[in-house]
């Protein structure tokens, strides 16, 4: 269980990535975990408020996309390949490698601006629901 | 409202502090393993059996992770090999940041720094310590279809030790059949059955480690 520390360093990185965003605060953000990256993503997801809270990112929504494993041969550079494999279906190396599915990244943020807030008051203060692990972890 | 679209790692910190660590390793022509596998694999006892070979001809230096204790790091000194223990009060991986910070003088002229993480084959996936390679070991007796129940770790290596091959007989599990089920996670690996109890196959992953180092 390494989820929260992970679920603090995405806190860590958006309010990092928000210092370049003046007047705007985040709404959702949207998180790729590759199948293999060991990571979690329920464990992810239940750790993301207790992390977030007492800071900007407070209510803040994650989504997160599962990201399916593809491999590459190393021999002849095919990519995309299916990881149940066994060989190149291009050259017939068995020499191939992990392509996609170790993803842990930020792909999307939502930025609402400050005086959006104070107009449509949409935050309410007494939100302590943390997303269900079951609705946000499921892998595809 | 708007959306920004980004490329942005999560665990960029860690990544720019093993980058870092990369960079200075190689910049002093040091080649750098991260050695992963479950709690009584036999990780430490596999570097009992490996290092004193490749001693003989590089210099090499271990960084011990374990939740509590300074043991693995006694059992390397006792070969007299220079180590460091992390100890890391209750967290289940090693990072970037505690190798750097643990490391201190070690690095210095070393052809070989082995860094032994701390015994879980998930949480360790996830972190990039500056490694060059990564090595997965796995012992027979975790049951074949060990590499089934845990593929992050066997598709994040290229190399794979089976240890404790001596135990065949006694466990209900067939070293041939834990390699395949090795495979059909990742075909491109590199699988080492050996018993550091009978020496059997250990001269050949420590030649394999030495032609890593050989080709720096």
């Amino acid at each position: 269980m390494h989820e929260l520390s992970i679920a603090c360093d995405l806190v860590h990185r958006v309010s990092k990535i928000l210092e370049r965003y003046p007047g705007s605060r985040a709404g959702t953000v949207m998180v790729a975990v590759g199948v293999y990256s060991g990571v979690d993503p329920a464990a992810l997801a239940y750790s993301f408020p207790l992390a977030a809270e007492g800071t900007i990112l407070h209510n803040v929504a994650l989504v997160t996309e599962s990201v399916a494993p593809s491999f590459n041969c190393r021999s002849c550079g095919a990519s995309r390949l299916d990881p149940a494999l066994q060989s190149c279906p291009v050259c017939g190396s068995t020499d191939l490698a992990l392509d996609t599915g170790r993803e842990l990244e930020i792909t999307a943020l939502e930025l609402i601006d400050e005086e959006d807030q104070e107009h449509g008051a949409s935050q309410p203060e007494d939100r302590h629901d943390m997303d269900c692990p079951e609705k946000q972890g499921a892998r595809s | 409202m708007t959306w920004i679209a980004l490329k942005s790692r999560v665990l960029a910190h860690n990544d720019t502090i093993a980058e870092r660590l990369r960079a200075r390793l190689r910049g002093k022509g040091t080649v750098c393993l991260n050695i992963i596998g479950s709690p009584g694999s036999g990780k430490t006892t596999l570097l009992e059996a490996v290092l004193p070979r490749l001693a003989e001809r590089f210099r090499c230096g271990v960084v011990e992770g374990d939740v509590a204790t300074d043991n693995d790091m006694r059992r390397i000194v006792a070969l007299g090999i220079p180590a460091v223990q992390i100890e890391t009060g209750g967290s289940c991986h090693l990072t970037a940041e505690s190798v750097e910070r643990a490391l201190g003088d070690l690095a210095g002229g070393l052809d070989l720094l082995v860094i032994e993480n701390v015994g879980n084959l998930i949480c360790t996936v996830a972190y990039d310590l500056g490694e060059d390679h990564r090595i997965v070991v796995v012992s027979i007796a975790e049951g074949e279809d060990k590499p089934l129940k845990y593929p992050a770790a066997f598709v994040s290596t290229h190399t794979v030790a089976v240890t404790k091959t001596d135990l065949e007989p006694y466990v209900d599990a067939r070293v041939e059949i834990m390699v395949r089920n090795a495979l059909s996670c990742n075909p491109g690996l590199r699988i080492f059955p050996l018993s550091a109890r009978t020496g059997e196959g250990v001269g050949a992953f420590a030649e394999y480690i030495a032609g890593k180092l050989a080709n720096r």
